[in-house]
């Protein structure tokens, strides 16, 4: 599996795929992990291609998360659909995570 | 009037949730449930099977689940069936883990919040687990 990666404005850009489930998550924490370790430490993930996550990819988001704050880093999520954001209220990670409804707004707030 | 299909999933074959995605839908839009309902249906059955692969079959591949749909007026019923180990007793609350970072323990509650009723029992060698959605 190959996350689709760039950097803009020194932050790093990955867009999920269409699905992130049990299947690909462990490649997908793999990749993720180490483009926060080669990085800032700051991540906006782009899930406008997903269409479809489960609790195994969501530990992926967490794991990427935990690797950012320990480079003093953060990872913004963008442009959800309303299923996989009911999934983060459900198990409560939008308390977690800052959500923006585009990629455009969360590298906003990095430059903030 | 009951609809009932079985489906038998081979867990080894990574678009094994994609094709219940596309088989599974289109019953769940037919009973009437909205789009993030029977989503969020879809979601507690990949948990299910993800739970089986990873405990009853501890990961290992190329063994079989099988997926009864059964719907009624009122509930939608699906059992998924195999012969991995037993599952531990009594069944997960469902609660959340206390620490939000937690990379696991949510998938049971993903489980619970999208369905009305969870049972599981155990005949002879084979695990069943019923997932109950009600209609009305």
């Amino acid at each position: 599996m190959s996350l689709e990666h760039h950097t803009e404005q020194g932050v790093d850009v990955i867009k999920l795929p269409q699905r992130l489930v049990m299947a690909n998550a462990g490649d997908a924490r793999n990749e993720l992990k180490r483009i926060v370790s080669q990085g800032s430490g700051k991540l906006v993930v782009d899930l406008s291609q997903t269409e479809f996550m489960d609790s195994s990819g969501l530990a992926v988001l967490v794991t990427g998360l935990q690797a950012a704050r320990k480079r003093d880093g953060d990872v913004y999520l963008a442009a959800m659909n309303d299923t996989i954001r009911a999934l983060f209220q459900l198990t409560r990670l939008h308390t977690v995570f800052q959500i923006f409804d585009d990629e455009t707004g969360a590298l906003k707030a990095f430059s903030a | 009037m009951t609809n009932r299909i079985r489906i038998e999933i081979g867990p080894d074959d990574p678009g094994w949730n994609q094709v219940l995605q596309e088989t599974l839908l289109p019953l769940a839009r037919a009973a009437a449930l909205d789009e993030l309902a029977g989503m969020g249906l879809l979601l507690a059955i990949v948990e299910a099977i993800n739970n089986i692969i990873e405990h009853a079959y501890q990961g290992s591949d190329g063994q079989p689940i099988a997926l009864v749909w059964e719907q009624t007026a009122s509930t939608i019923r699906l059992d998924l069936h195999d012969h991995g180990r037993p599952m531990p007793l009594p069944l997960p609350s469902g609660d959340l883990p206390d620490d939000p970072l937690a990379l696991g323990g949510r998938g049971w509650h993903i489980i619970r919040a999208n369905t009305d009723e969870v049972q599981y029992r155990r005949v002879q060698e084979e695990n069943v687990l019923t997932l109950v959605k009600n209609l009305t």
